[in-house]
């Protein structure tokens, strides 16, 4: 008697435990970015959106997730050596992680900084179009996010506030977005739920020993920095060549976080 | 299960009525909470979304937190829909119908699970979506500062495109070919009249076109190192008349007048550019000769026109002041562009266009040549007219029957009259001379593409007739001295005709990293020089016997050509082009059959760790044209006589040439280095016989000509200044073997220059650009070495307030020979925001400078020359857009 007693508590355990983990779905995306140029002409990379009812991590530029070298996608290379499009992927990739329990959003980004911020809040105007997108309908949502307007087309038969970088918190996680000319571009590949292919680990994104966490008031500072240290790229090309350049920039033109204009 | 509070009727009536007198005031703002929970477990469920609806609106929408309990704030709606859902629930939805009465309401819901499986493919992991990458485009908006006028100074702001000082436009790195409008070709490669004057407040968008191919069926599979601009105009200029009006007036009768005119529809393109001025922009520059030579494997739309060589050139002394102030102008242009679509597969391009310029300007020379036995001293005093007429027509007909054939039939015409006026003073002696050109000139090209299996067929087939008249005349002449001619003047009569004729058919074909393709065609050439002298004293003319003469040059030139591109790995790209020709050559009563072999071979390697790396080789033989094989003397000016080569060889030469850049700008480096080495087996050289009144030369073949050139430069950003700077070195060196009056010599001529250039990019309302300069030269002989040092300073400063108002002063400063001269030129502009009219003034010379001095030396003479200066002048326009 205890023994079979013994095996039903356990059985009833296991089916209690497979049911309250939580399953975990995979979204593919194809990520363009193409500041300045006027059309989705840069060089596409592979990413994914990983999530579970906690969080969500996207993942882009990293070298596992691409094949074979970035390569059938012209370069444009001007006569200083520089290029207008670097294409670069790195081991680790750059991570976006929206841990929505804590409204907490952590990111391993540009610079290999880690910023840690709570998560953007952005004010997002849903509109009355849909599409399909595969065999999911899909609404359209637009919002302004740091310097750039954006137009999101999110699935609500996947109700939770996800969505590719930091574009997040609509009811349905986002299959595509775009800014204005699409100079930023998130295209939908795949879903998967529940998923059930190999996956990269999916682990919040943690600091490696040595670096810290910044807050995203640093990060701006460093974004700003970097960017007049590009502006000066320019302006040295154009001395080498002997010709005219143009002498102020915005950042809307090299990032996509437009961190030297205000949000309204 | 939902839980809704009972209202009493009555109550409910008498708060109604209440409520009913604030309801203007009052919006009806109500709260929706409740708790979702899971219907199996019981356990709240969270990060669940609520969304309500109205209709087809998303109103509000949240998502539950860690205990189930969300909390929904709706504005102004009667009614909504509240749906809840989960990954991996059914969701469900209640409809709540909202009255005044209430503002708190409660709905729970209770989930129930289900197994889901979400899965949709569209693309696989690594496949990416198709996107057209040949066209980078640019919008105004975002570059633009108010300050642009035309579209070359918008050219200029665009990261990518680079303009230099004629005008010439590099995008990416390498030269382009035209400018389209929407997609048009209207001026071909005269691109700079459409660059220097049409307005910028018409455009929208500036396109670069990567891989341009104007024929349609090498684009499906040929990649092509062509760059084109597109501009794009605004939408509400895209089917309307457009354009600017310029007018000014000055000073001592100075005036420019400038009118642009386009009109824009979908069926025809017209753009009118007319201008009148004598300050300084003479109409010639706009359409100067401006050949554009394709780079890369696809040269398939190369310009098959051979040019024309004149026989005298009688021209002023130019130097690298701008001509504005040393040159007086009067000139009249006016250049008419249409662009036409006749049907989905024909179209039509044509330029017609006419100028009349001429040109006054003074200046004196001292020459000084090193030679035996006695070196040679004189002077010159030279005030120069010269006047140019030109009406030329440029057409091409494009007819595309379907997307694998298409036919080009190009087609120029060009009346070119000129005159020039050389009034000197020779020593003491006055001479006059006056040289008359005539140009009648007709090119005809036709190209067939049809696409093969493969590949394509190119067939090319072009006809050219080509003749210039010169008719040059000395006053007195200075050739023949006996007393009784002293006073006549030579009468020279040349006319040279250029005939060709030429078919070539090529194979073109590419798979996947390589292209490449086989050549054979066959050109005829024929060119006649007929040059008589006469001597004419009142009603007679005399012909000179030993200075006429009659040369007719035949060549027939069959050839084979193979060409490959192959992409070795990712941006490692090798090429080769192997051209072999035959020339059975025929000269009066000489003839030869010649092997003509020009290979080349390169290869590029980019963007390694260590820089971008260019090596190139090319192996070169030809024939020179007739004009070298006169053997008549000729007379080429008041004092030189020359002769040809009376025995036509192949000129031979090997070239070398190697690149490399090195860019780390997060160091702020950028560093660049050349270097060009050209050995002639073969090359015309000169024998010259000096004398004090008269030089006498005659072309001789000689080997061992030998030149190289060098350029390294270092660019770096100093930031606390906010200036880029650049350092860099540049020498060329020279070997030539010549005779000069009878004693062979090997000259050698070294240069080196020294620079430093620097462009400020300060916050306030000036801004600097400074060059300064230091030049060497040194011209050994065998017998002595010429040493000529020179120092340059430019200096342009920019006053930029508020974009409104905008000056530019410009000083140029020499210093040569312990003597300083500088010229200084002003523009103010004001600029009102907003509105279509600009008020300009422009000063040249401020400080009434009276003339310039420059210093030349070659390797065995010396010449100081000292230009008249264009006195000072002010000009104050206005410019009207509409």
């Amino acid at each position: 008697m205890p023994l079979k007693a013994l095996l039903l508590f356990l059985t009833i355990l296991n089916f209690t435990i497979c049911i309250s983990q939580t399953e975990r779905g995979l979204i593919r995306y194809g990520e363009i970015q193409s500041l300045s140029l006027g059309a989705p002409i840069g060089v596409d990379y592979n990413a994914i959106l990983m999530f579970d009812n906690n969080s969500s991590l996207y993942i882009t530029r990293k070298d596992s997730l691409e094949k074979t070298k970035i390569d059938g996608q012209k370069s444009v290379i001007t006569a200083q050596g520089g290029s207008i499009f670097t294409a670069v992927t790195n081991e680790k990739g750059f991570q976006y992680n929206n841990l929505i329990k804590k409204d907490s959003f952590y990111s391993r980004d540009l610079g290999f900084n880690y910023v840690k911020e709570k998560t953007p809040k952005i004010s997002w105007k849903i509109e009355k179009e849909t599409k399909t997108i595969g065999q999911l309908t899909c609404q359209k949502a637009t919002a302004t996010f740091r310097g750039r307007d954006y137009t999101a087309w999110f699935a609500p038969e996947i109700p939770l506030p996800y969505g590719p970088w930091k574009l997040q918190g609509l009811p349905g996680v986002i299959l595509e977005a775009y800014d204005t000319n699409k100079e930023i571009f998130w295209y939908f590949k795949s879903f998967e739920y529940p998923v059930t292919t190999m996956l990269p680990s999916f682990k919040p994104v943690t600091p490696p020993k040595g670096k810290d966490w910044i807050s995203i008031e640093t990060f701006k500072e460093i974004q700003i920095k970097n960017f007049k240290n590009a502006q000066i790229a320019g302006k040295m090309v154009a001395e080498k060549m002997n010709i005219e350049t143009y002498s102020n920039d915005t950042m809307k033109n090299s990032y996509i976080e437009v961190f030297d204009v205000e949000d309204k | 299960m939902l839980r809704i509070n009972k209202i009493n009727n009555e109550t409910l009536k008498t708060y109604l009525l209440f409520l009913f007198c604030f309801c203007f005031s009052l919006v009806g703002a109500q709260t929706v909470t409740g708790t979702i929970i899971n219907g199996t477990s019981s356990e709240p469920i969270e990060d669940a979304l609520v969304i309500a609806k109205n209709g087809d609106k998303v109103v509000s929408y949240t998502y539950t937190d860690v205990n189930g309990h969300y909390n929904l704030k709706i504005n102004n709606f009667a009614e909504i829909t509240l749906t809840a859902s989960s990954l991996g629930f059914v969701s469900e939805n209640l409809r709540i119908r909202f009255v005044e009465s209430q503002v708190n309401y409660v709905s729970d819901f209770q989930l129930n699970e289900k197994t889901e499986t979400l899965t949709t493919v569209v693309l696989k992991a690594d496949e990416k979506i198709k996107i057209n990458r040949d066209t980078i485009s640019y919008r105004i908006s975002a570059f633009k500062d108010a300050s642009e006028r035309t579209v070359e100074d918008m050219l200029k702001k665009l990261p990518g495109i680079e303009v230099d000082d004629d005008g010439n436009i590099r995008a990416l790195g390498k030269p382009i070919q035209k400018i389209l409008i929407e997609g048009d070709d209207l001026a071909d490669s005269n691109y700079k009249v459409i660059s220097k004057n049409l307005d910028i407040t018409v455009l929208d968008k500036i396109e670069i076109i990567n891989n341009y191919d104007e024929n349609p069926v090498l684009k499906q599979f040929l990649s092509s190192e062509n760059i084109v601009l597109n501009l794009k105009l605004k939408k509400d200029k895209k089917s309307v008349l457009f354009g600017k009006a310029e007018i000014g007036g000055g000073i001592e009768n100075r005036f420019l007048g400038d009118v642009n005119l386009g009109v824009i529809n979908p069926l025809v393109k017209l753009l009118n550019l007319a201008n009148t001025n004598n300050t300084g922009s003479p109409a010639g520059r706009q359409f100067g000769v401006y050949t554009y030579s394709p780079i890369g494997f696809n040269d398939f739309t190369k310009d098959f026109s051979i040019n024309q060589n004149p026989i005298v050139f009688l021209s002023g002394s130019t130097n690298e002041l701008n001509t504005e102030n040393y040159i007086e102008n009067t000139s009249v242009s006016n250049n008419l562009l249409i662009n036409k679509r006749f049907s989905d597969s024909i179209k039509l391009r044509n330029s017609l266009y006419y100028f009349n310029d001429s040109f006054e300007q003074y200046y004196k020379s001292e020459y000084q040549y090193f030679v035996e036995p006695k070196d040679i001293f004189f002077k010159e005093q030279n005030s120069f007219n010269q006047e140019k007429f030109n009406l030329s027509n440029d057409l091409k007909i494009t007819f595309t029957p379907s997307k694998d054939r298409n036919i080009t039939v190009a087609n120029t015409l060009t009346f070119l009259n000129g005159t020039s006026k050389n009034g000197l003073l020779f020593n003491e002696e006055n001479v006059q001379q006056t040289l008359r050109n005539k140009t009648r000139e007709q090119d005809t090209q036709i190209q067939l593409t049809q696409k093969i299996k493969s590949g394509a067929v190119v067939i090319d087939f072009y006809v050219g007739s080509k003749k210039l008249d010169q008719i040059f005349k000395i006053f007195p002449n200075t050739f023949i001295a006996d007393s009784i001619n002293q006073k006549t003047l030579s009468y020279s009569d040349y006319n040279t005709t250029l005939d060709y004729q030429g078919l070539d058919a090529s194979l073109v074909f590419k798979n996947n990293k390589t292209s490449y393709s086989f050549t054979g065609g066959f050109q005829h050439i024929n060119e006649t020089i007929k040059t008589k002298s006469y001597l004419g004293f009142q009603n007679q003319n005399e012909k000179i016997d030993s200075l006429s003469g009659r040369h007719t040059a035949r060549s027939l030139l069959p050839h084979l050509q193979f060409k490959i591109e192959e992409e070795l790995y990712q941006d490692v790209l090798l090429y080769a082009n192997l051209d072999a020709i035959w020339n059975s050559y025929d000269k009066n009563n000489f003839s030869k059959n010649f092997f003509l072999p020009n290979p080349s071979a390169g290869l590029r390697i980019r963007k390694t760790k260590t820089g971008t790396y260019h090596f190139k080789y090319s192996y070169i033989s030809e024939i020179p044209r007739l004009n070298y094989f006169t053997d008549n003397f000729i007379i080429k000016s008041y004092r030189n006589l020359s002769l040809g080569i009376s025995k036509p060889e192949a000129l031979k030469s090997h070239s070398y040439s190697f690149n490399y850049t090195f860019a780390r700008v997060e160091k702020r480096i950028l560093f660049n280095v050349s270097a060009t080495h050209r050995k002639f087996l073969n090359q015309v050289s000169f024998k010259n016989s000096l004398g004090q009144n008269t030089d006498i030369t005659q072309s001789i073949f000689s080997p061992g000509q030998k030149l190289w050139l060098f350029q390294a430069s270092f660019t770096s950003y100093i930031d606390p200044v906010n200036t880029s700077v650049k350092i860099g070195y540049q020498k060329q060196f020279s070997e030539q073997a010549v005779i000069i009056n009878n004693e062979n010599s090997k000259l050698k001529n070294n240069t080196s220059q020294y620079y430093l250039s620097g462009t400020t990019y300060l916050k306030g309302v000036v801004n600097f650009k400074i060059l300064a300069n230091y030049t060497i030269n040194a011209g050994e002989n065998g017998r002595n070495t010429i040493r000529n040092e020179r120092y340059k300073f430019e200096l342009k400063t920019i006053f930029n307030i508020n974009k409104v108002f905008i000056a530019t002063f410009e000083s140029k400063g020499y210093l040569v020979s312990s003597q300083f001269y500088e010229t200084n030129n002003a523009e103010i502009e004001f600029r009102p925001k907003g509105k279509n009219w600009t008020l300009g003034l422009k000063i040249i010379n401020i400080f009434n400078d009276k003339e310039y001095i420059f210093e030349n030396s070659s390797d065995y003479v010396q010449t100081a020359t000292v230009f008249d200066a264009v006195p000072r002048y002010g000009i104050l326009y206005g410019r009207f857009r509409f």
